[in-house]
């Protein structure tokens, strides 16, 4: 116990991007540097640079033991090593490569530093939380992900608006956190064990055995979801996302709409997903509920937005609920040890969400200013002809948000609503049929609402003359940052087959089943699990 | 309390020995002509506190106005249950007393036996700046308010150094019980005045600091702030503070001597061997408390003496020293403590060779903060210094 | 260890009760006279303008940050202190553990303590020169 450092070992490209952060905030401090573009400018690379390496880490350290990992090793305490917690690092890693690239000209010279450092720690508490395997360092990794984005969204724009945004969110996801930590109260009282593992053991057991403790399994469901739905902007915890996101620059709103989102799905999948499947009923209807009104609020609000960012918000929330449909399947599917896919579709959609999301708010970092920044959707007009690149980053990114069939978001829908009727014809059970035969009638509907308001925004941009011309001074950080993100949705949507393949085995790994013989090539646990 | 008072008289006798004159020296005792150095002096100024009036300001938030007194007095009182005034004394003569049957030595202690004893000590002196902040407060008055501000400023901002230079000795002795670390010292028989110069030198500047003594008298700096975070307290509440402050010095002097000084402990003179017997009989019991006794009161004489020979720091001067002086200090301390104590325990190293290596990391120490904050003992009038840049969009 | 506070509550109580004795016997003893000039702030003769209660400056609010950080900081380390050379402390616990190799095993709780302090002193820097602690 005293002697083992394989945690570290673990976790050390975490441990490595965090001590980078932490020597960029004291580096510049120590030499103070002018607060002029080129300090910006080095410490964006330090930063980008700082980003990669920790990639390179990831991949080189673990590639080759994690890569071919199935199983969630025991013993090992508070880490899931498993492809599920790879993948999501990976994907943590890459949207904040790119969130480092499309802030490199946003907030104040004076601040830079702060601003990377603590952009780097949020991607370090996203990375921790996808690899956690218990409790407590579940909770430290969302905390590690919330506390920096406070300070990040105050050191966005000084105004305020952003002020006001900034402590919504704040005394927000203050309360979600002391919810969320009560529904784990709930869950370490039935299970005596801050394990995930052993957490599911425990429901399983009991919920063989008469009721006793598992009455209160519900209750900490419903506590886990109202502490998470605040994180991925779902339904009833939706209110928050408009005036915040309204509030903060586009490159925070981009991290928000993100960051939270990754870790928010992640805990989604590993908590609720694959440790509590054994609730029964309740569980999946009301992921479902919670899915419809997320989906439906989300849309229908976003119709008659006006203000660019508000509209993204509602996009966020609507996509929550997509996410959510994918969580009801895997949560509604028995036996919950086969794979039914509806955890690999939603993580699948994440992955689509968040590039198209980051090209998105990045192509509108690019074409403000630091002072003057777009906020009406209006102010796109006749982008195609001033920008035609930005404009067609951005339209690339609303088809594919809008799930247009070439692109990658058509594959995340296509996913998600046919692993919900999948499961609708092939079961039984009358009830479980008509819930989600109605579920994806909903989302499909959702859908073509949805394509409205995003196809507006290309409207706008192509069919509109400009009465002015935006300042476009966001960078090449950020205008690199948005064709990234749109050659990754692109090149998903020509060739989605790897992304389903990984997918498939990230849901396979993350519930523990061993990866069938033609999937990939598969080995037992291998060097890390000594 | 009577201790107090005395201390009281003492020092107003020392301030008129520095200053060259004469001090109290003419209340004897009542209805008769005897002087005997003015010794009555103590009890005239507690009578006379008594029969002040007991005044309550209109103005002030009444239930925290005289909470205030009582919770810092009764912080300071009750801190004394934990520290040791003498070793031990032979339990066979007072057992046989009350009729019991074990012989076991009785410490000199009030609660022996609690294990968190330092930690106790150091939560009742935070208790303090409750005292300080919730006076200053309910006193609604700015000067009130001002001082309020000024010396809770001070006291939280002293209470680090002091936590790290005990720190240093816990780290050393490993445990948080006063009795133990000094049986520590007396068994090693190097004080940690000797082991952990920078601990002290550290922790004396704090613990003034805490006891709101000169230099480090803001809270109160009668010629500055009127009367400090006490401008409208009268009669016994006054009093209460008044008797807190010393209070808080006497303890600061315990403290320093049990940490730092060895405690009962004197070379030889306390050790049972050194006398040719095995237990601690009376004797050596009595001269252990004198030992004790007489080293609290040479550290009284020595926070005395300071008073009336520094001239009191400008606040600026105050922060800096807390935080670029003593701060990194204690923090240089407990990292070589830390690193003489693996070192102990892997080579074997004797105590009295590290001696000569603390002090060598005090000079170190010493060297590099002069260098790194060069400007805390600065008194002229800075002139480059930038006004604030007002941020007027929020 | 239930008896082993009792000293302890006995003097918090004994604390409380001198100070109440006290200030009742003043009370008791004292005259009461009460007059509007009495009653106000004292301000050195001048009448007082408005609440004293008012905005003070943001520095005091650093300080008590800082002052929260460190000490915070200060208590993690209480129990390494104390572990350190308690005769159940980190060697008790390194040798129950049944460490291969105990001296290794210790130098790691060492090597845990100094990352800590080294934070802590990259935190006291990032602050220093940052100028929380200018006081001007």
């Amino acid at each position: 116990m005293f002697s083992d450092t394989t945690t570290v070992w673990v976790l050390w490209p975490e441990i490595a991007l965090a001590a980078l952060a932490v020597w960029i905030y004291v580096g510049n401090a120590l030499f103070r540097p002018k607060p002029n573009t080129q300090t910006r400018l080095g410490w964006t690379t330090f930063a980008a640079a700082a980003v990669a390496f920790a990639g390179f880490a990831l991949y080189w350290h673990q590639g080759g033991a994690v890569w071919r990992q199935s199983l969630v090793l025991e013993g090992h305490g508070p880490l899931a090593i498993d492809y599920f917690a790879y993948a999501m690092r990976t994907v943590a890693l890459l949207a904040g490569f790119l969130l480092v690239l499309q802030a490199s000209r946003a907030g104040e010279n004076e601040l830079v530093s702060e601003y990377l450092g603590t952009l780097l720690l949020a991607i370090v508490g996203v990375m921790l939380t996808a690899s956690a395997n218990e409790l407590i360092f579940l909770f430290l990794g969302l905390e590690m992900l919330s506390i920096p984005t406070y300070v990040l969204l105050f050191l966005g724009r000084r105004d305020g608006a952003t002020a006001e945004a900034t402590i919504k969110y704040f005394f927000l996801s203050v309360a979600s956190s002391a919810m969320l930590l009560y529904g784990f109260g709930f869950l370490y009282g039935m299970a005596g064990s801050t394990s995930l593992t052993e957490i599911r053991a425990a429901l399983e057991t009991s919920s063989a055995a008469d009721g006793g403790l598992m009455t209160m399994a519900p209750l900490a469901l419903i506590l886990v979801f109202a502490g998470l739905g605040f994180r991925i902007a779902a339904a009833p915890f939706h209110f928050y996302a408009p005036d915040v996101y309204q509030g903060a620059t586009h490159a925070n709103a981009s991290l928000l709409s993100i960051l939270p989102k990754i870790a928010g799905v992640v805990v989604f999948v590993r908590l609720v997903g694959v440790t509590m499947p054994a609730l029964g009923d309740f569980a999946w209807q009301l992921a479902i509920v919670l899915s419809i009104l997320t989906m439906t609020i989300g849309n229908v609000s976003a119709l008659w937005q006006t203000n660019l960012r508000r509209l993204m918000a509602y996009s966020s929330i609507a996509h929550s609920g997509y996410m959510l449909i994918g969580l009801a399947v895997a949560l509604a599917a028995s036996p919950a040890e086969a794979a039914t896919g509806g955890l690999s579709s939603v993580i699948l959609y994440l992955f689509v969400y968040v590039f198209a999301t980051l090209g998105a708010f990045a192509a509108f970092t690019y074409l403000g200013a630091k002072d003057r920044e777009v906020n009406r959707i209006d102010e796109l007009a006749g982008v195609a002809k001033t920008r035609p690149v930005a404009a067609a980053i951005i339209a690339v990114c609303m088809f594919s948000l809008s799930g247009i069939p070439p692109l990658a978001g058509f594959w995340g829908k296509l996913a998600l609503f046919g692993n919900a009727i999948r499961l609708a014809t092939n079961t039984e059970s009358a009830t479980l049929q008509w819930w989600f035969i109605v579920l994806a009638v909903v989302g499909v509907l959702n859908a073509a609402v949805a394509a409205a308001y995003y196809l507006r925004i290309v409207g706008v941009m192509y069919f509109r003359t400009a009465d002015t011309a935006l300042p476009s001074q966001g960078g090449w950080g950020a205008w690199s940052a948005a064709a990234a993100a749109a050659a990754m949705v692109l090149a998903v949507g020509v060739l989605p087959g790897r992304l389903f393949d990984n997918a498939q085995r990230a849901e396979l790994a993350v519930k523990g089943i061993a990866l069938p013989e033609g999937l990939s090539q598969a080995d037992a646990p291998t060097s890390l699990a000594k | 309390m009577t201790a107090a008072a005395y201390f009281v008289l003492l020092e107003r006798w020392i301030a008129a020995w520095v200053q060259d004159r004469r001090g109290p020296n003419r209340v004897g005792i009542p209805l008769t002509k005897v002087r005997l150095f003015g010794l009555g002096q103590p009890l005239a100024d507690g009578l006379k506190f008594i029969f002040k009036e007991e005044f309550t300001p209109a103005h002030v938030n009444r239930g925290l106005f005289v909470l205030a007194p009582i919770a810092i007095l009764a912080a300071a009182l009750a801190v004394f249950a934990v520290i040791p005034f003498g070793s031990v004394i032979p339990g066979e003569t007072i057992r046989g007393w009350l009729g019991e049957e074990s012989d076991r030595p009785i410490e000199l202690i009030a609660a022996p036996g609690v294990n968190v004893a330092l930690l106790y000590v150091f939560a009742l002196s935070s208790i303090g700046v409750y005292g300080v902040i919730l006076g200053g407060w309910a006193s609604n008055n700015k000067y009130s308010f001002l001082g309020m501000l000024r010396s809770s400023a001070q006291l939280i901002a002293y209470e680090i150094p002091l936590g790290l230079g005990i720190l240093g000795v816990v780290a050393a002795t490993g445990s948080l019980e006063l009795d133990v670390i000094i049986e520590q010292q007396a068994q090693t028989g190097v004080w940690f005045a000797f082991a952990q110069p920078l601990g002290l030198i550290v922790f004396v500047v704090a613990a003034f600091a805490e006891a709101a003594r000169l230099p480090f008298d803001l809270p109160e700096a009668e010629q500055e702030l009127i009367g400090g975070y006490h401008t409208e307290y009268a009669g016994m509440k006054l009093l209460l503070f008044l008797v807190a402050e010393f209070l808080h010095m006497i303890t600061a002097a315990f403290l320093i001597v049990i940490l730092f000084a060895g405690g009962w402990h004197f070379w030889g003179l306390t050790d049972p061997g050194f006398w040719g017997v095995s237990e601690v009989n009376w004797p050596i019991a009595l001269a252990r408390i004198a030992v004790l006794m007489t080293k609290i009161f040479l550290v009284i004489l020595f926070f005395m003496m300071v008073r009336w020979s520094w001239p009191r720091f400008r606040f600026d001067q105050l922060m800096n020293l807390a935080w670029k002086v003593m701060l990194p200090l204690g923090m240089v301390n407990l990292v070589a403590v830390a690193v003489f104590e693996e070192l102990r325990k892997s080579f074997e190293v004797s105590d009295w060779l590290l001696v000569p290596m603390a002090w060598a990391v005090c000079l170190a120490g010493w060297l590099a903060v002069a260098y790194a904050a060069p400007l805390t003992s600065d008194n002229r009038p800075r002139r480059g210094l930038q006004p604030y840049r007002v941020d007027t969009q929020i | 260890m239930a008896t082993a506070f009792l000293p302890v509550f006995l003097f918090v109580l004994a604390g409380l009760a001198t100070s109440l004795g006290m200030l009742s016997m003043g009370w008791a003893f004292g005259p009461a006279r009460k007059g509007r000039v009495k009653e106000m702030p004292y301000e050195s003769g001048m009448d007082p303008i408005h609440d004293a209660r008012r905005r003070f400056d943001v520095r005091f609010h650093l300080v008590a940050i800082a002052f929260v950080l460190f000490d915070v900081e200060l208590l993690f380390l209480y129990p390494w202190a104390v572990a350190n050379r308690h005769p159940e402390g980190i060697d008790a616990a390194v040798a129950k553990a049944g460490a291969l190799n105990v001296d290794y095993s210790r130098m790691l709780v060492f090597g845990e303590v100094m990352v800590f302090l080294a934070i802590l002193a990259l935190g006291f820097v990032y602050v220093w020169r940052k100028g929380v602690f200018q006081w001007r």
